[in-house]
């Protein structure tokens, strides 16, 4: 299949919370990004963490394989640096090729699990 | 003059001078000068270190030209090695003739000099740390001249004192290692919940060469990574995934290329307090550094020794360490868990960070007298010392 969607994505609304309950990881609470790659070879992607009030820190790297989805826990990012919880930041993500790229938030920060999910914000531009 | 950084650019600072010197002659020279104008000097390794055991406002001696490897005795599994090679070059030259380091630590970047003298350890409860291979030594002394040193002329005590001493005792150029004839090793890492790994932990330590566990406080993952000579060993975890396998030379599985760098605090527990200090931490971390701690903390075990300054001193020992990504915050983090360590009778690692000043300090270490004075016979005037051992480390 042809790759589909954009080579640069946006997600300005990330904020990672704080609290969890329940048994980690399953219920972590946690910001995601779903990659969908429908083309048929390897893609690359870096990603850009931007703040509101810091320098942005650029330079994570990813591969996805040719139809393939992958699954990105934002907590988990620790190289270069991490994203801190409880604090704004946005993500951009440029692709080699085109790709598609969802957010998700789970919260469970209060008992009940919160799932909230949204297409990122694809551009060409 | 040139400001001066540590690996993780935590530690910075302004040496009076550089030297480099290329021959033991060159430094014998250097070193005279030292003497006659009422100088101190300090050595430098590579740097790994992030406590001020090498701050100095004076002479900084590093000894990167000394990479020699010298007196091959297979039969005893000995040689002799310059003081400036790291673990990995001085690890793969000893293959070369058919030799290995019985254990190394996480990374090999260390200057092998530097891991000796702090008492740097890897992970197994039947492997002593990287200083119990030192048998011998070539030395620049106080009185400035070079003298051999091995224990079989100079004794056990004086090699206990010496094996973890900071660089108190004078400048050595060259040491003699015991090692093991070359061997091969199985590295599996396997990824599990924490609270499986936990469960396991005595059969995990038990019944594998090489054992330890980095746990990752935002998803509660433990990583267990496992070195075992083929053959040998738990094989199979059924409550574990493997996800990464290797096999070779000891020399080649054993560290691992890191390039992410990190601001570090450990521990050396009891072994047996090594659980409860760790679920102690575990719980703390989630309640009040979830926010800022993204990576991971590392559980070891060593075997007991009889090295006076060495934190495995006299008991098997479990250690804690708390690895905070270069540039993020780490001192409240650090001061908060260090209390949890202390509780559970802990021993600072020499060239990580911690805040145990003298009065504290010498209480971790039954022979810390005979230590200091050892030392003093060695060097009266402290031409070795800088003012951070001088003043918060012996209290002199």
């Amino acid at each position: 299949m042809q790759a589909i969607g954009k080579k640069k994505w946006v997600i300005p609304a990330g904020h990672i919370p704080l609290q969890t309950t329940g048994k980690e990881p399953d219920f972590l609470s946690q910001d995601r990004i779903a990659i969908l790659n429908t083309g048929m070879s390897t893609v690359k992607l870096k990603l850009t963490v931007y703040h509101p009030d810091q320098e942005p820190i650029e330079n994570y790297f990813f591969e996805i394989k040719g139809q393939r989805l992958r699954k990105i826990r934002i907590n988990d990012l620790i190289d270069p640096f991490p994203v801190f919880l409880a604090t704004d930041y946005a993500l951009v993500i440029e692709a080699e090729h085109e790709v598609i790229i969802q957010f998700l938030r789970m919260n469970t920060g209060h008992k009940n699990v919160a799932i909230m999910g949204t297409m990122a914000y694809g551009t060409d531009g | 003059m040139n400001t001066w950084s540590n690996w993780s650019g935590s530690l910075k600072f302004t040496p009076g001078k550089i030297i480099e010197p290329a021959s033991e002659q060159e430094l014998l020279e250097i070193v005279e000068t030292i003497l006659k104008n009422n100088q101190k000097i300090r050595m430098l390794g590579a740097g790994h270190s992030s406590s001020p055991l090498v701050v100095t406002d004076e002479n900084l001696l590093s000894l990167k030209h000394f990479r020699s490897v010298d007196n091959i005795d297979k039969e005893n599994s000995t040689a002799w090695i310059g003081a400036g090679l790291t673990v990995k070059e001085g690890g793969s030259r000893l293959l070369d003739h058919g030799l290995s380091f019985h254990n190394t630590g996480d990374v090999d970047i260390q200057y092998i000099a530097g891991a000796i003298s702090t008492g740097t350890h890897g992970s197994g409860i039947k492997l002593k740390n990287l200083s119990s291979m030192l048998v011998g030594c070539r030395m620049i002394c106080s009185d400035g001249h070079i003298k051999e040193f091995t224990e079989d002329q100079h004794g056990k005590e004086f090699f206990d004192a010496l094996r973890v001493s900071l660089g108190t005792f004078g400048i050595m150029t060259q040491m003699k290692l015991k090692l093991l004839p070359a061997f091969q090793l199985i590295r599996k890492e396997w990824c599990t919940h924490i609270e499986d790994c936990l469960e396991h932990l005595v059969e995990l330590i038990n019944e594998n060469r090489n054992f330890d566990f980095y746990w990752y406080p935002r998803n509660d993952l433990a990583k267990l990574r496992i070195l075992n000579e083929p053959g040998k060993g738990l094989q199979k975890l059924a409550y574990a995934k493997c996800v990464e396998e290797k096999s070779g030379w000891a020399i080649d599985v054993l560290p691992k290329q890191r390039d992410l760098r990190f601001d570090e605090i450990e521990y050396a527990l009891p072994l047996e307090a090594g659980p409860e200090c760790f679920k102690e931490i575990r719980k703390i971390i989630k309640a009040k550094f979830r926010k800022i701690v993204a990576w991971r903390v590392l559980y070891r075990t060593i075997k007991a020794d009889d090295f006076y300054l060495s934190p495995c001193f006299g008991r098997d020992t479990a250690t804690i360490s708390l690895h905070q990504n270069a540039g993020a915050p780490f001192e409240e983090y650090f001061r908060t868990i260090e209390a949890v360590f202390r509780s559970f009778d802990g021993r600072p690692h020499w060239g990580k960070k911690h805040n145990l000043e003298s009065e504290e300090i010498s209480q971790c270490y039954p022979r810390w007298n005979d230590f200091l004075e050892i030392r003093k016979k060695m060097d009266p005037r402290g031409i070795f010392i800088n003012r951070y051992l001088q003043k918060q480390i012996f209290d002199l």
